[in-house]
C-alpha cells in the first residue's frame, strides 16, 4: 500500500490523539470521529463517515471502566477505514480484521507501558520543585508525543506494508517475553497502590484493606457498591463517634445547672 | 455555600484546563497522577506564589497515584483546592486529611463517573450520532463531538466550582464541631477499602505452573486460590509496602518487577 496513505492515516491518529490527550475528553479517539478525520485527510469523506460509525457501534459496549479495554477503537477505526480506501475492499471485510487488528495495538501498549512506568520517577521529581509551568509544558508535549509513540510507528508500518508482516514480527518475538510483560504490568500496579496505602495507613483500621479486596475477590461485587457499603460503616462510626462527642459536651453544660437545681429544692 | 469571587474563578478556570491533560504520562505506577498534578498546579501557584519549597511539596503530593473518571477531575481538584486553602491561611487540615479524603473519594467517583459518562451519556449520544451518521451526514460525527465533549467539559467545570464550594463549607461545619480526627478515620477506612477493591481487580500475580501426576494436573494458582483467592495479589502488595518502608524507591521496584516477571515467565512459572 502506498507509504502517503500510510502517512496521512498516521497523521490523522496524530492529531485525535493530540486533541483529546489535552482536552480531557474522548471525542477525536471515538471511532465515529476518527473515522471521519481519516476520510477527510484520506479524500473520501463518506467513507469515513459510514465506516466510523459503524465501528462505533461496534466498540459500543467497550469502555475504559477501571482502565482495560480488549481491543482499542481509536488506531483500529484509522486502519479499517486507511484499508477500505486505499484497497477499495468491501467495509465488512476491514471491519472483519478490525478486532484482531486492536488486539494487536493493546499488545504495542502492553509492552511500551514499562518505559511509561520508569518515567514515573521522572515526573514526580519534576512536581517536587514546584516549577508549575515546565510540568504543563511537559504534560503536554508528553501527551502528543510519548504517550502513544510505538502506535505511530506500528499505525504506520502496518498501513503501508500490511498487518501480515507486523503479525509475523510479533509472531517471533518469544512466548516468554509477551507473558513476561503482561505479568509485569499486572504487578506493577501493586507498586502505586502500595505508596497510597502507606500514606492512609493506620493499623487500628488496617482490616478494612483486606474487607475491600474480599469484597471485590469473593463477592464479585463492582466499585460502586463497594463504595455504598463502605460508606454505610464509616457512616455509622462517624455518627457514633460525633454523638460521643456532643453527649461530652452536654454533660460539660448539665452540671452547672444541677447544682442550681438542688439549691432550688433546699429552699422548699 | 460560599460565593467564589473574580480571583478565585481564574484560579479555577486554570484548574480546569489543567485537568485537560488527565492522561499524560498515564502509567501503572501512578496512573492519572500527572493529570492531577497539571490540575492542582494552577490552585498552587495561587497558594504559594513565591515559595517555591512548598508549593513543590505539594506538587508532589499532587503527583501521588490517582485514578478517576475525567470529569471527576473536577470535583477533586476543587475539593482538594478549598482544603489546601484552609490548611495553609488557618492551619486546619492536615495533609493527611488532604490525602485520605483524596484517595477515598477516587473510587467511588471513578465508578459513577465512568458509569454515567460512558455507560449512559455516551451510549445515548453515539446512537443518535451514529444513525445521522449513516445517511452519510457529517452532522453526525460533529454532534458527538459537541454534544459528547461539550457535556464532558461542562460537567467538569461545575463539578470544578461545586468541589470547591462545598469545599470551603464542609470545612466550615467540620471544624465549628470538632469532627476532624473522626472524619480522617471514616475516610481512611473508605479509601483503604477502595483501594482494597481495585488491588483485587487490577494486581495479578500469573502462575501458570503445573503439576502432573499421573492423570492429574495440579495447577500451582490453584493451591493458593484455595486458600483465598488473590492471596498472592495481596502479598505482593504487603511485600512492596514493606519493601518501600525500607527505603526501596518506586522506580527500582518497578525495574525488578519487570525483570523478575521475564525472568519467571521464561522459566514457565508465570
Amino acid at each position: 500500500m502506498e507509504v502517503s496513505i500510510a502517512l496521512l492515516a498516521t497523521l490523522s491518529y496524530f492529531i485525535g490523539n493530540a486533541i483529546d490527550r489535552c482536552m480531557g475528553w474522548q471525542t477525536f479517539e471515538r471511532p465515529i470521529v476518527a473515522g471521519t478525520l481519516t476520510g477527510i485527510l484520506l479524500g473520501d469523506l463518506e467513507t469515513g463517515i459510514l465506516m466510523g460509525a459503524s465501528l462505533e457501534a461496534i466498540f459500543m459496549g467497550m469502555s475504559p471502566i477501571g482502565g482495560a479495554i480488549p481491543a482499542d477503537p481509536f488506531p483500529t477505526a484509522v486502519i479499517c477505514v486507511a484499508y477500505t480506501i486505499a484497497t477499495g475492499s468491501k467495509m465488512g471485510v476491514a471491519i472483519g480484521l478490525s478486532i484482531p487488528i486492536g488486539a494487536l495495538m493493546q499488545t504495542v501498549k502492553t509492552l511500551w507501558a514499562p518505559v511509561l512506568a520508569s518515567m514515573s520517577a521522572y515526573w514526580e521529581k519534576l512536581a517536587k520543585t514546584g516549577n508549575v509551568k515546565k510540568f504543563r509544558r511537559l504534560s503536554i508535549l508528553q501527551s502528543v508525543f510519548g504517550d502513544r509513540l510505538p502506535i505511530f510507528f506500528v499505525l504506520f508500518f502496518s498501513i503501508a506494508f500490511g498487518t501480515k508482516g507486523l503479525q509475523s514480527l510479533f509472531a517471533m518475538l518469544p512466548d516468554w517475553v509477551m507473558r513476561g510483560f503482561t505479568a509485569g504490568a499486572g504487578m506493577m500496579t501493586a507498586i502505586g497502590f502500595a505508596i497510597l496505602v502507606n500514606m492512609i495507613w493506620d493499623n487500628k483500621i488496617g482490616i478494612f484493606l483486606v474487607f475491600g479486596f474480599v469484597l471485590a475477590k469473593y463477592l464479585k461485587l463492582p466499585a460502586l457498591p463497594i463504595a455504598i457499603i463502605v460508606a454505610t460503616i464509616a457512616m455509622v462510626y462517624f455518627l457514633v463517634m460525633s454523638n460521643t462527642i456532643s453527649d461530652k459536651n452536654e454533660t460539660i453544660k448539665t452540671k452547672p445547672n444541677a447544682k442550681n437545681e438542688d439549691e432550688e429544692e433546699d429552699f422548699f | 455555600m460560599s460565593k467564589i469571587n473574580a480571583h478565585d474563578k481564574k484560579v479555577l478556570k486554570k484548574m480546569f484546563w489543567g485537568s485537560g491533560l488527565a492522561f499524560s504520562g498515564f502509567n501503572v505506577v501512578k496512573m492519572q497522577g500527572n493529570g492531577f498534578t497539571n490540575t492542582m498546579g494552577p490552585a498552587l501557584e495561587d497558594l504559594f506564589p513565591d515559595d517555591a519549597k512548598s508549593r513543590g511539596e505539594a506538587l508532589a503530593r499532587a503527583n501521588g497515584v490517582f485514578n478517576t473518571n475525567n470529569t471527576m477531575f473536577g470535583l477533586l481538584g476543587g475539593l482538594t483546592y478549598a482544603l489546601e486553602k484552609d490548611r495553609v491561611k488557618n492551619n486546619n487540615v492536615t495533609t493527611d486529611t488532604i490525602e485520605s479524603l483524596k484517595v477515598s473519594l477516587m473510587g467511588p467517583t471513578a465508578a459513577v463517573g465512568d458509569s454515567f459518562i460512558f455507560n449512559c451519556l455516551r451510549v445515548i449520544i453515539a446512537g443518535i450520532a451514529i444513525s445521522i451518521a449513516k445517511t452519510g451526514s457529517i452532522f453526525g460525527p460533529l454532534l458527538f463531538i459537541v454534544l459528547f465533549g461539550g457535556l464532558e467539559l461542562m460537567i467538569r467545570w461545575y463539578l470544578l466550582v461545586a468541589g470547591y464550594q462545598y469545599g470551603t463549607t464542609f470545612i466550615d461545619k467540620v471544624f465549628n464541631s470538632g469532627l476532624l480526627k473522626i472524619i480522617t478515620t471514616a475516610s481512611s477506612m473508605l479509601g483503604l477499602s477502595m483501594v482494597g477493591a481495585m488491588v483485587a481487580t487490577t494486581v495479578n500475580v500469573p502462575l501458570s505452573l503445573s503439576f502432573k501426576f499421573g492423570k492429574e494436573t495440579l495447577k500451582l494458582s490453584s493451591i493458593f486460590d484455595q486458600i483465598m483467592p488473590g492471596l498472592l495479589s495481596l502479598i505482593l502488595l504487603f511485600t512492596i509496602m514493606y519493601l518501600m518502608k525500607k527505603g526501596f524507591k518506586p522506580m527500582t521496584l518497578v525495574l525488578g518487577l519487570l525483570v523478575v516477571s521475564i525472568v519467571l515467565a521464561f522459566l514457565g512459572i508465570f
